[in-house]
C-alpha cells in the first residue's frame, strides 16, 4: 500500500503529452478497425482483426514517440518473477469474473470476443482471439496506459489518485472501444460490468503491478494472464 | 436455491431474454444464466415454421449435452416462412429441464419485399437487415423487429414473451401438456 501511494520517479514526458498519447491511441484503434472493415467487409472476425491491428499500431505509436526516452517506459526486468505475476493475473481475472457473475447473473464472453462466439468458433477464430488477447492487446494497451499514462498521472496527481484516474481512463477507453458489442438489450448490468467496471478493476491491477514491480513488462504479463483466462472462458462457452 | 439456466447461444440478447423471462414467470427465485454456442443442425436461415422449431429444439438438446450441470436449457431459433405470398419472420423458443419440455412461438411479422428479396438470394435475415438498413450486427442488437417497429418492440421483448409462454408447463406442473414430437 505504501508503494502504491509513493511516487518514486517522474517521467520525462508531461501529463499533457501522456494524455495526447492516450487520445491518439484511441484514434489509432479506430483507424485499425476502419481499415479492417474496408479491407474485409462486415464479418464476425472483422472487429477482432481491426482491434488487433489497432493495438499493434498503438504499440508502434508509443515506441516511435518515445524513441528518445524508451528506458523510461520501464520495459526491463520486473522485481517480481513474471510467472508469479501471471499467476496473480489469472487469479485476479477469475475473481473479477466471479464478482461479475454475482452482479450480472450472466456468464458472458468478454465484449471483444462476442462477435466470433455467436455462431461457434473455428480454429482460426481461436488463433485470432489468442493473437489479440495474449499479444496485441496487452502490449499495445500496457505501453500506452501503464508505460506512458500511469507514471505521468501519478507524478501529477499523486500515487493513489494517479492510479485511480489512469484506471478510470482505461475503463472509459474499453467502454467506448469495445462495449458496443453489448447493447442495452444485453442487460444494463452486463453492459456496464463487462464494458466498464471489469476493465477499471483490471486497470487497477495492471497499474498496481506496474508500480509494485517497477516494470511495464510485468504489467504486460499480468494483462496476458487476463487474456489467457478470457480465451479459456470462450472455449468453455463454445461447444 | 440457485437455478442455472443454460441458453444455447452466446448472443447476449437471447441470454438476457431468457433470464428476464424466468425472473418474471418465477419471481423470487435466484438465477444464474450462461450461454453456450451449439449448432442448430438446421440451415443457418431456417425457411419454414417446422425447421425453425426443430432448430430451437436441437439447440436446447445440444446445450443439455454440452453443459449437463444446468437445471434448465433454452433454445431460441429465429426463422422465416412464406405463406399467402408474404415472407414472415418469427422465432421458436424451446425450454427443457430434461423431464418436461415447453415450447412457444413468438409473434410473427411481415418482412418488407426488399429484405425478402435478399433472403431469397441466400442471405440470412440479419445480414439482409445490415445491408438494407446500413447497420452492423443487427443480430446482436434490436434485430429486424426492432428496426421495423422503431424499437416499439425490440428483440429482447420479442423473445422474452415467448420464453414466458414456453414456461407455462413449468408454471403449471399439475396440468398435463401433450408432449411435442
Amino acid at each position: 500500500m505504501t508503494r502504491l501511494a509513493r511516487v518514486d520517479t517522474t517521467p520525462p514526458w508531461s501529463l499533457a503529452s501522456a494524455a495526447l498519447i492516450l487520445v491518439f491511441a484511441f484514434i489509432v484503434l479506430i483507424v485499425g478497425t476502419t481499415a479492417a472493415y474496408v479491407w474485409l467487409g462486415d464479418r464476425s472476425t472483422t472487429p477482432l482483426i481491426g482491434w488487433t491491428l489497432g493495438c499493434l499500431l498503438i504499440a508502434a505509436l508509443v515506441w516511435q514517440t518515445r524513441a528518445q526516452d524508451r528506458a523510461d517506459l520501464r520495459l526491463g526486468a520486473s522485481s517480481a518473477p513474471i510467472a508469479l505475476v501471471m499467476f496473480i493475473g489469472v487469479g485476479a481475472a477469475v475473481a473479477i469474473d466471479v464478482l461479475g457473475l454475482a452482479v450480472t447473473r450472466a456468464f458472458l464472453p468478454v465484449p471483444e470476443l462476442l462477435d466470433i462466439s455467436i455462431d461457434g468458433v473455428s480454429a482460426g477464430d481461436i488463433a485470432l482471439a489468442a493473437l489479440f488477447l495474449i499479444v496485441a492487446q496487452p502490449i499495445g494497451e500496457e505501453l500506452a496506459f501503464r508505460g506512458v499514462g500511469l507514471p505521468a498521472l501519478r507524478a501529477a496527481l499523486g500515487g493513489w489518485i494517479g492510479l485511480i484516474v489512469a484506471s478510470a481512463a482505461y475503463g472509459v477507453f474499453h467502454w467506448v472501444a469495445y462495449t458496443p458489442a453489448y447493447s442495452a438489450e444485453s442487460g444494463a448490468a452486463a453492459a456496464v460490468w463487462y464494458g466498464l467496471i471489469a476493465p477499471i478493476a483490471a486497470g487497477l491491477l495492471f497499474g498496481g503491478v506496474r508500480v509494485v514491480t517497477g516494470s511495464t513488462r510485468a504489467a504486460i504479463a499480468a494483462h496476458m494472464a487476463f487474456g489467457i483466462f478470457a480465451l479459456f472462458k470462450l472455449l468453455a462457452l463454445v461447444n | 436455491m440457485l437455478h442455472k439456466i443454460v441458453v444455447a447461444s452466446t448472443n447476449p440478447v437471447k441470454i438476457n431474454a431468457a433470464l428476464n423471462g424466468f425472473r418474471r414467470m418465477f419471481a423470487g427465485r435466484d438465477y444464474v444464466v450462461t450461454g453456450v454456442s451449439v449448432p442448430s443442425s438446421v440451415s443457418d436461415q431456417p425457411m419454414s415454421d417446422e425447421e425453425t422449431r426443430q432448430g430451437a429444439l436441437n439447440r436446447a438438446r445440444a446445450a443439455h449435452t454440452a453443459q449437463p450441470d444446468g437445471d434448465v436449457w433454452v433454445g431460441i431459433e429465429g426463422g422465416i416462412d412464406s405463406a399467402r405470398g408474404v415472407m414472415e419472420a418469427f422465432a421458436w423458443v424451446v425450454i427443457t429441464d430434461g423431464a418436461r419440455t415447453g415450447m412457444s412461438r413468438t409473434a410473427a411479422f411481415t418482412l418488407p419485399e426488399e429484405t425478402a428479396a435478399l433472403i431469397r438470394q441466400g442471405l440470412e435475415l440479419g445480414d439482409a437487415d445490415d445491408r438494407i438498413f446500413g447497420r452492423s450486427n443487427s443480430k446482436q442488437q434490436n434485430g429486424s423487429v426492432g428496426i421495423l417497429t422503431g424499437d416499439v418492440i425490440d428483440r429482447l421483448a420479442f423473445y422474452e414473451q415467448a420464453v414466458i409462454l414456453a414456461l407455462i408447463p413449468f408454471k403449471n406442473p399439475a396440468l398435463t401438456f401433450a408432449p411435442h414430437s
